[in-house]
């Protein structure tokens, strides 16, 4: 139980409903166990009359009674199981969603290499099934398994009196009721699993085969691609059989050791009966408490089973949740009054994990300066940028923003003084306005925004869209074509007026007009700001006070544009290239 | 997929019956009637055990017990135990057979629906997402099958026993029978007053962890954003928001689920106390024996059991048949690009190519190709170089018969696409698309894509001619290297290296080429232009160029411009004309010094 101590303490903070909760399950227990002994009275009292000679008066009135008392028994019982859940079971919910903002209010201060470390699925798989998990069992389980704690001792009790015999041999099916429902559960959710794991191949398999479809056709491969899913879907079927299986042989316990159960109490009972010592209400009433303990005992027994599943998600969840940030505020921060955007790197070297990305950068970037950086894929560029705003840790003494290290700085404070527009464009599926407003807390005026969406060449889209800034983007709105989503991107950076502005390779999907005008406007206000250009179109970096061109992370050329073309390295060549290209796509 | 749930909204989620859609569906059953039936069967056999069961013990009371005849009385109790066993044997049976039929019919639909969709053009799958399709193989695939088991089920066993148990009730005591039917709509409308709240809660709470869901999937896309804007704490807002959304819909189901128990557990008791009232009045005149008393009462619960149960099931059945309903529209979508009822494969030969006149349009209305007529000798390799949108593409996807042209034909080796066998067609093409496209699997199962021609020896040969061996010398594995899925582990010089093998280990006479644009570094960029080389020596092959060294080294070059063909010719005859080529080639001349 130590290792739900983080969810214990959760379900501490619901207190109240948790008492109240079990006083309805605790009256509803005591009624559910009172219950048969009221029906069996008024049974016992027909019996009476009919088995005495001469016969007495008739017990109208006592079953009167004695419906009443059922009738008013069943209402309190049902008033109580209905708090019980409601409360309970609402409970369990509650504490869900504290897990689940606990775990995803975690995963916001992980650093973006964890994220790269692991599978976005996987993650999502135990926000919800892990946590799925957890919840039934401390919930839902607890809760069953404490109803069937009060209960069955309060119907053995009731029972030993009537028939200490008959209570003693009716504890073998019912233990073992319970007993077996615990490895069952624990079959059931192996199969289950199993079912679930071969259909997640199954929808990868359908997935890929639909995407590539072009490669499918184009290689008339499309009957060795049914060969090959139904060989999944013959798979999925298998384990489906074998959880049938298990389900099948699982529906038979139970029935079989109900059944056990009536067998005895109707041997027993008719025996009795025939001998004089036990009566058919007696019998009826062992009959009433085997079916209002059949659940629970089942309940019992799942609970038991699902604590593998249960704790395996917890260890799940405890693993991302002990997880460190890599990169956290300083402990002892320099005191920063405001950015200014001046830049220096220092023998900059940096690996996410093995071969270093950037080996020995050195740069010093005046404030307001417009540095175009430029290179090969995979050369450094978007590390080199990503670590300005300490995305990944930074080594110690090789990045300074107005001569302090960054990891010196307050990290709020040094992002906030960046704007980053990063390479996949990305944005919430969310209005225009919401997107671009990103950067505050409070939507900021209406005019700031459309003053932000001028300087990214935003303003004849939004005209064109049917709510303007109010439009909403992704599944269930407008899709935007790569370059409008770039330049939404580049007004959510544009709005936070920032000291630092990035741009990573930011304009790749913009036309080369526009690119231009939005460049124009961007050096309008780059006397204010410092501005980190990352493009692969050389044209976008032309008129840079200075280019930085990099080669497997170490810095190859750097100089301005006219330097660089008379230097005759790569910086000229791809400059070259890029022209040809240019007139082959305007030909 | 269990955590991807909830994602994909569809349209309609319940409907009415209809026997077009079920008549349509019946043939899927056929295979497994057998199991089907035994599965029925064994419901029968059920059914009769628990009707079995409280008639024994009808007897039993009402004979040796009464009598006080113990040696009587044992008989019973055997009987009882061998009904019991019976039960257990016949519920074992059902579970078995029904799951193996609903299985085998979910496997069958499936691979039917999977086979069918690869059938359906390109022009299909331009229309309908991915992710929607995928939830037609896989979840719809399996509401559906519920037709042939839920819906058997509801239809045979639970009308039988609804229908049983009255029968019998009647039979034992007719007024107390009256009594209990005439209380009976009580409990049928308990059930039907949940059944819209519980499915539209149920609704609810997908909807709402849906949106939490592709929240969190969002938050986590988008966690670089998140942080350099420093809006961890924007987020968690948004994040408790929707979790609250969540739990709200959540508590909603939950008080349903809470209400739903007592008022059943209070209707059966108001029901069973007036039987138990009347009834035990009966006892006591005299007019109905203790046996038949108990008989009834047993089953009265045999009786209440389907009626409590029939709303959520009826739910399932419309699902079932909303899902069906898609499921048809898609096997009833005939194939755009229809294989010819005689289809000509001539013998192997050269793989001379012919455009005559093509005109094509996506969307029927704005033609993408204008009247083009090309041709390209066996042997020979002709580039198209040209804008985006120019119609580039288009040309190589017509030549594949991905799609048809409006007007105009095309022919390779004389004949007719529309004649050729589709499948035979693109076996005698090496394709290679812009997209490197790889799936998941080993390296080897990518090169050989299954096909017959594809031999060890051959993929390897292939690999080495293009340059791709040392893409196979670094992995561990060679060719068993796993490949992750769409090919994430390799970086797109060496996807782009495997593709190029991939169209060589056919032994293709004809070479269908869509140049990658993407960054490589030189040496790659290198290897690539060898291993282009290396696949068109002495190939039929049509390239959308967007290399200069492939440009050049092809026998012809073929200028589009909006989806015509502006210059044509070798690239002496094109640098002679001073047009368009001519000014490209000079730039790279420039280039080249």
């Amino acid at each position: 139980m130590r290792r739900f101590r983080r969810c214990l303490r959760a379900f501490a903070r619901y207190r109240r409903e948790l008492l109240l909760g079990g006083v309805s399950l605790t009256l509803a227990s005591l009624l559910e166990a009172g219950i048969p002994v009221v029906a069996s009275r008024g049974i016992r009292s027909v019996e009476t009359y009919l088995s005495a000679e001469p016969r007495g008066e008739r017990p109208d009135s006592f079953l009167l009674l004695v419906l009443a008392l059922l009738l008013g028994g069943t209402v309190a019982k049902g008033f109580f199981r209905f708090w019980q859940r409601r409360l309970l079971i609402g409970v369990s919910r509650k504490v869900e969603r504290d897990l689940k903002e606990e775990f995803f209010s975690h995963l916001l201060t992980l650093a973006p290499g964890f994220f790269a470390r692991s599978r976005t699925g996987d993650l999502l798989s135990r926000a919800t099934g892990d946590v799925e998990a957890v919840r039934l069992f401390l919930g839902a389980g607890f809760m069953y398994a404490a109803s069937t704690l009060l209960l069955v001792p309060l119907a053995l009790g009731t029972m030993i009196h009537f028939n200490p015999g008959l209570t003693a041999l009716l504890a073998v099916p019912l233990g073992a009721l319970a007993w077996s429902m615990k490895g069952l559960t624990r079959r059931l959710n192996r199969h289950s699993e199993a079912v679930q794991q071969s259909l997640a191949e199954l929808s990868e398999r359908a997935q890929e085969n639909f995407a590539g479809v072009r490669v499918v056709k184009g290689f008339a491969r499309e009957a060795w691609e049914t060969q090959r899913f139904g060989a999944a879907a013959e798979a999925y079927r298998r384990h489906q059989i074998d959880l049938g299986r298990a389900r099948a042989w699982n529906h038979v316990v139970l029935n079989a050791s109900k059944d056990a159960a009536v067998l005895l109490i109707l041997v027993v009972g008719g025996l009795g009966k025939l001998r004089g010592t036990f009566d058919l209400a007696g019998t009826y009433l062992f009959l009433d408490y085997v079916s209002r303990l059949y659940w629970p005992l089942i309940a019992l027994g799942w609970m038991a089973g699902m604590y593998h599943r249960a704790a395996a998600g917890m260890a799940r969840i405890e693993e991302v949740l002990s997880t460190r940030p890599e990169v956290e505020t300083p402990r002892e921060p320099v005191p920063v009054e405001a950015i200014g955007g001046e830049v220096e790197l220092r023998d900059l070297t940096f690996a996410y994990d093995g071969a270093p990305v950037l080996r020995g950068v050195s740069l010093r970037i005046r404030r307001g300066e417009f540095v175009g950086i430029v290179g090969r894929i995979g050369s450094g560029k978007t590390t080199l940028v990503s670590l300005l705003g300490r995305l990944y840790p930074v080594p110690e003494g090789s990045i300074f923003v107005d001569g302090v290290d960054v990891n010196r700085i307050p990290l709020r404070k040094l992002r906030d003084a960046i704007g980053y527009v990063p390479q996949d464009a990305f944005l919430f599926s969310d209005t225009i306005l919401e997107n671009v407003a990103f950067g505050f807390d409070a939507t900021p005026p209406v005019e700031a925004v459309a003053r932000a969406a001028e300087a990214a060449a935003l303003e004849a889209d939004l005209a064109s869209f049917p709510d303007g800034l109010a439009t909403r983007l992704g599944e269930r709105g407008v899709t935007l074509s790569g370059g409008q989503r770039q330049r939404v991107s580049i007004a959510r950076a544009c709005l936070r007026e920032p000291r630092i502005l990035v741009l990573d390779d930011a304009l790749s999907a913009v036309d080369t007009e526009t690119e231009a005008r939005i460049l124009d406007r961007l050096r309008l206000a780059a006397r204010l700001r410092t501005v980190f250009l990352v493009s692969q179109r050389l044209s976008a970096v032309e008129a840079a006070d200075r280019i930085v061109v990099l080669d497997e992370g170490r810095i190859a050329e750097q100089g301005t544009h006219r330097e660089l073309l008379g230097r005759g390295g790569w910086y000229a060549r791809t400059w070259r290239r890029q022209r040809i290209e240019g007139e082959l796509e305007r030909l | 997929m269990g955590a991807h749930e909830g994602f994909h909204d569809e349209e309609t989620d319940a409907r009415g019956f209809d026997a077009r859609l079920l008549r349509r569906l019946l043939p899927f059953g056929r295979p497994h009637r057998r199991l089907l039936l035994l599965g029925v069967l064994a419901l029968f056999g059920l059914t009769a055990a628990e009707f079995a069961g409280p008639w024994l013990l009808r007897l039993a009371i009402d004979g040796p017990i009464r009598r006080r005849d113990a040696h009587a009385f044992l008989p019973y109790a055997l009987g009882f135990a061998a009904v019991a066993l019976g039960a257990g044997f016949f519920r074992w049976a059902e579970g078995i057979a029904m799951n193996r039929a609903g299985q085998g019919v979910i496997r069958d639909l499936r691979l039917a629906l999977f086979a069918h969709l690869q059938r359906l053009s390109l022009a299909f799958y331009d229309r309908n997402a991915v992710g929607r399709l995928v939830t037609r193989v896989t979840s719809d695939v399996e509401n559906l099958a519920e037709l042939f088991t839920s819906g058997v089920v509801l239809v045979l066993y639970d009308a039988t026993k609804v229908l049983g148990a009255a029968a019998l009730l009647f039979w034992i005591d007719a007024r107390l029978a009256a009594g209990v039917l005439a209380a009976s709509p009580l409990l049928l409308g308990v059930s039907l007053w949940f059944r819209p709240r519980w499915r539209d809660s149920y609704r609810e709470v997908r909807r709402t962890i849906g949106r939490l869901n592709a929240y969190l999937q969002e938050a986590i896309g988008g966690i670089r954003v998140v942080q350099m804007f420093g809006r961890e704490k924007k987020v968690e807002r948004r994040f408790a928001a929707l979790a609250g959304d969540y739990l709200g819909a959540n508590l909603r189901s939950v008080f349903y689920f809470a209400l739903f128990f007592p008022l059943v557990d209070f209707a059966v008791t108001l029901i069973w106390g007036g039987t138990l009232l009347t009834g035990g009045r009966g006892v006591v005149r005299n007019a109905l024996s203790f046996g038949a008393f108990f008989q009834f009462w047993q089953c009265l619960q045999i009786f209440f059991g389907p009626i409590l149960e029939f709303g959520e099931k009826w739910n399932v059945l419309q699902s079932a048949m909303a899902s069906a309903e898609r499921i048809v529209r898609i096997l009833d979508t005939p194939p755009g690009v229809l294989p010819p009822p005689v289809p000509k494969s001539p013998d192997r030969s050269a793989g001379g190519i012919e455009v005559r006149g093509v005109t094509f349009s996506y969307d029927g209305s704005r033609p993408v190709l204008r009247g083009v007529s090309f041709s390209v000798r066996p042997g020979q390799t002709v580039a198209i170089v040209g804008a985006t949108g120019a119609g580039k593409s288009t040309v190589l996807s017509l030549l594949l018969r991905f799609y048809d042209p409006q007007e105009g034909t095309i022919l390779v080796d004389g004949v007719d696409l529309r004649e050729w066998d589709p499948s035979e067609l693109r076996s005698r093409i090496g394709v290679v698309l812009q997209d490197a496209f790889l799936f998941a699997g080993t390296v080897r199962e990518n090169l050989a894509l299954g096909r017959p021609a594809a031999s060890e020896e051959r993929i390897l040969a292939a690999a080495r001619a293009v340059g791709a061996d040392e893409v196979l010398a670094r992995r561990p594995g060679g060719l068993d290297a796993p490949v992750a899925e769409r090919g994430v582990t390799f970086s797109s010089g060496e996807r782009q290296l495997l593709a190029l093998a991939r169209a060589l280990a056919g032994d293709p006479s004809i070479v269908v080429l869509d140049e990658a644009t993407a960054n490589v570094d030189t040496e790659t960029e290198r290897r690539i232009q060898q291993g282009i080389a290396e696949l068109l020596r002495g190939r039929t092959s049509l390239v959308v160029a967007h290399r200069l060294s492939t440009i050049r080294e092809s026998h012809r070059i073929l200028v589009f411009h909006h989806g015509a063909i502006r210059e044509s010719g070798t690239h002496r005859e094109l640098l002679a004309l001073g047009g368009i080529y001519a000014r490209l080639y000079r730039l790279q001349f420039g280039a080249a010094v």
